[in-house]
């Protein structure tokens, strides 16, 4: 979800977004950069005819069509080999200004990256989370080496020498006013935690079978959205 | 002198009348048993010779010869003791016996005289009233079995010596009856409840459905989520078996000789095949064929827990009786067909090491891993169920909880209200619950509104569902209307039906 906010708000505030066209938090830089007609570059790690991964063949074409850019130091014959991904990471990090961290494990491609662009002598920001969680463990040691914490879009535009400005920004609140009323019990009652059908069914003692039909609902409208726990969570962009 | 003696035998679930023939004649003494006998059968001589021995009638010392008619088709079993060592008796002149020609004799001799039990009484019975029988003399332990069919007499038999004495009429034996309403009326005895479940509204309520419209069920959920603990207790929300019912699931326990109580089966089968069960022992069949898991679970449950761990080719075979609700079995000699309308119920770990997609433990599985795992479930099997659910294991604050859970018996007369809907519904299309409908019978009877149509059309595009599901969701959302004693679907109803759909859109 923060991959998302801080692509659109850094695309808007006229930044191009790089990445590295895997699945993941790279998927969703790309594809948020091209919801806001923003633009975006793409670094592969493998010869043009070859995509890797497949899934995102599609995303491939759509940068090209939406006036994207895809980089491949490789001749198009050359396919996918797991040591040139690793490579390719200090093309993504040398023609940026600056790198976000938005997830990393502790030992992953990001953290090379990382340290690429600490050596190109380029900006390291680091987005903060749980360190309970395997994902946050990579930012918070790339946060204790000195990255940049940053809490959101305006941070790094401001850390650039840039002039911010917010575009169009939602808050739960004012989502709230727009949701139709049979929807809102449920919708405020995910803003405190992240919840499945079950356990807000027994918080706001609504019966099950109408707490599952109204989610669906919801989720089809995008006020909601399932998380990989198979839990609901409310979408604030 | 020519004796004929009647008694059962078994061709797949039905009886049918064997004539045994006993010719005692003078020649070298010795014996002999035509019309296609089995070895257990061909052993009877030496039972038969010494029970008669033992229980103190002398043996005749003369040429014995037994016909088995009709002679044509294969016997199997011990059940011809009896009915042989009479034959031989009536023959000698030990025994004088009127209405031979209206009672049927079905035991297994032991050495010592004694009856022993057999398996496959109830459906020989049955067909003995049919052809007009109407005295059947069976061993003591089977009495309470054959007594269940109507208007029969049941003779119980110890012995050999007594059988002797009660058919000459020096000692009367009173004859077995069951009450049959009575044991019809303590019948919802069961000993799991799912008020004993806290939490889980989720699963409880898709359970509901499930039994509702009889649709299978495939649950997904980490180790020691409640899968297994949830599927025991889904018999105690199904409708009640009818006589009928009762009669056709008890006539196939019989022959399995599993039935314990040894009278009617009245609670609905609950059968859970361990994964190492190979296809045989599942659909039915052997050297001499028995029903299958899947024939012991008819009008009941068959739940397969771990499904991805069965052999594959195991689950593979169950396509076609899932479909036909009945299995046939062929052989060069015969075909047999074991009925078997059951519910499929399945549960899964949603990746090798249990615990994808769920918050207390770490997956380490890679997500090639996941999909092969996934994939040793072919599609058109996971076609077959209707409902798919994700169970999460309960937090530990909601288990304290006090909170007064749902009753199997409340659950269960809402389950009756809908079972009865389409019942009546669907009276002359010989279907009994939305989980048979066919394409065409959907299309008349799942309508959906413009609204429904609009989110059902949303939610293929931004929720992946895949083609696959459309029909499954129209069955539910039917299923979910009679639950709520609607005559149409209604947007709310194809939105809950959505999320029974929980492969579709996370793993597949």
């Amino acid at each position: 979800m923060q991959a998302k906010v801080f692509a659109s708000q850094l695309c808007l505030n006229g930044l191009n977004i790089v990445s590295g066209l895997a699945k993941g938090i790279d998927s969703i830089a790309h594809k948020s950069t091209i919801e806001q007609k923003g633009k975006t570059i793409a670094v592969l790690g493998s010869g043009f005819h070859y995509i890797y991964p497949k899934e995102n063949e599609k995303l491939f074409y759509e940068i090209l069509e939406k006036d994207g850019l895809i980089i491949s130091e490789y001749s198009p014959s050359v396919g996918v080999k797991s040591s040139n991904f690793p490579e390719r990471n200090r093309i993504i990090s040398g023609i940026s200004m600056g790198v976000l961290v938005v997830e990393a494990a502790y030992r992953s491609g990001t953290s090379i990256t990382a340290n690429y662009a600490k050596n190109q002598g380029r900006k390291l920001y680091a987005i903060p989370s749980n360190i309970g969680n395997n994902k946050g463990v990579g930012t918070a040691r790339l946060i204790f080496n000195g990255a940049k914490i940053v809490i959101n879009p305006k941070q790094i535009i401001e850390d650039l020498d840039m002039e911010y400005k917010q575009y169009k920004k939602q808050k739960v609140e004012e989502n709230c006013i727009k949701i139709p009323e049979k929807f809102k019990k449920i919708y405020t009652s995910l803003k405190d935690a992240e919840m499945s059908s079950d356990e807000i069914s027994v918080k706001l003692d609504i019966p099950i079978y109408d707490v599952n039909a109204q989610l669906i609902l919801m989720e089809l409208e995008g006020y909601v959205s399932k998380n990989e726990n198979g839990e609901y969570k409310i979408n604030n962009v | 002198m020519l004796s004929i003696i009647r008694s059962m035998a078994l061709n797949g679930v039905d009886g049918y009348l064997i004539n045994v023939q006993v010719d005692v004649s003078g020649g070298l003494p010795g014996w002999e048993i035509v019309g296609l006998p089995d070895t257990a059968i061909k052993e009877s001589k030496e039972r038969i010779r010494i029970a008669i021995r033992n229980s103190g009638i002398e043996f005749p010392s003369r040429k014995i010869t037994v016909n088995l008619a009709p002679a044509n088709t294969k016997k199997e079993g011990s059940f011809l003791d009896l009915p042989i060592a009479i034959g031989v008796l009536q023959a000698i002149g030990v025994l004088d016996i009127d209405d031979i020609d209206t009672t049927v004799f079905i035991g297994e001799l032991s050495l010592d005289g004694v009856i022993n039990k057999v398996n496959g009484i109830l459906p020989r019975c049955i067909e003995a009233k049919k052809l007009g029988i109407n005295r059947v003399i069976v061993p003591k332990e089977n009495a309470k079995e054959a007594a269940i069919v109507k208007d029969l007499e049941v003779i119980p038999v110890r012995n050999l010596l007594e059988t002797v004495y009660f058919l000459n009429g020096t000692k009367k034996i009173e004859k077995e009856i069951v009450d049959i309403e009575k044991i019809f009326s303590h019948k919802n005895k069961y000993k799991y409840d799912f008020s004993e479940i806290k939490g889980q509204g989720n699963i409880k309520r898709a359970l509901e459905i499930a039994a509702a419209g009889a649709h299978n069920c495939l649950m997904v959920g980490s180790p020691g989520s409640g899968k297994t603990m949830m599927a025991r207790r889904l018999p105690t929300i199904l409708p009640d078996l009818t006589f009928e019912e009762a009669l056709e699931v008890t006539k196939i326990h019989s022959i399995s000789g599993i039935l314990d109580n040894n009278s009617i089966i009245t609670q609905r089968p609950f059968r859970a095949p361990h994964h190492t069960v190979s296809s045989v022992a599942l659909i039915g069949g052997g050297k001499i064929p028995k029903p299958g898991e899947i024939s012991l679970a008819h009008y009941g449950i068959l739940f397969l827990d771990e499904l991805t761990e069965f052999n594959k080719h195991t689950l593979e075979v169950l396509r076609v009786p899932l479909e036909d609700r009945k299995v046939s079995i062929s052989r060069v000699n015969a075909t047999l067909t074991y009925p078997c309308n059951f519910m499929l119920i399945a549960s899964m770990n949603p990746c090798p090491c249990g615990y994808y997609g769920t918050k207390e433990k770490k997956c380490n599985c890679s997500e090639k891993q996941i999909k092969t795992y996934m994939g040793k479930i072919s599609g058109p099997l996971l076609d077959r169920f209707d409902i798919q659910i994700e169970v999460k294991p309960v937090d530990f604050d909601k288990i304290k909880s006090n909170k007064k859970e749902e009753k199997s018996s409340d659950i269960k007369k809402r389950v009756d209200k809908a079972r009865k809907i389409q019942y009546e519904r669907y009276k002359q299309y010989n279907v009994f619950s939305n989980s048979e409908l066919t394409p065409k019978l959907i299309e008349e009877f799942c309508i959906l509104d413009e609204k429904s149509k609009n989110l059902l059309e949303m939610s293929y595009e931004k929720l992946g569902l895949s083609a696959r599901a459309y029909s499954k969701i129209l069955k539910v959302s039917r299923t979910i209307a009679d639950l709520d004693g609607k005559t149409n679907i209604e947007v709310k109803h194809v939105a809950e039906a959505i999320q029974y759909r929980n492969l579709d859109r996370k793993y597949f």
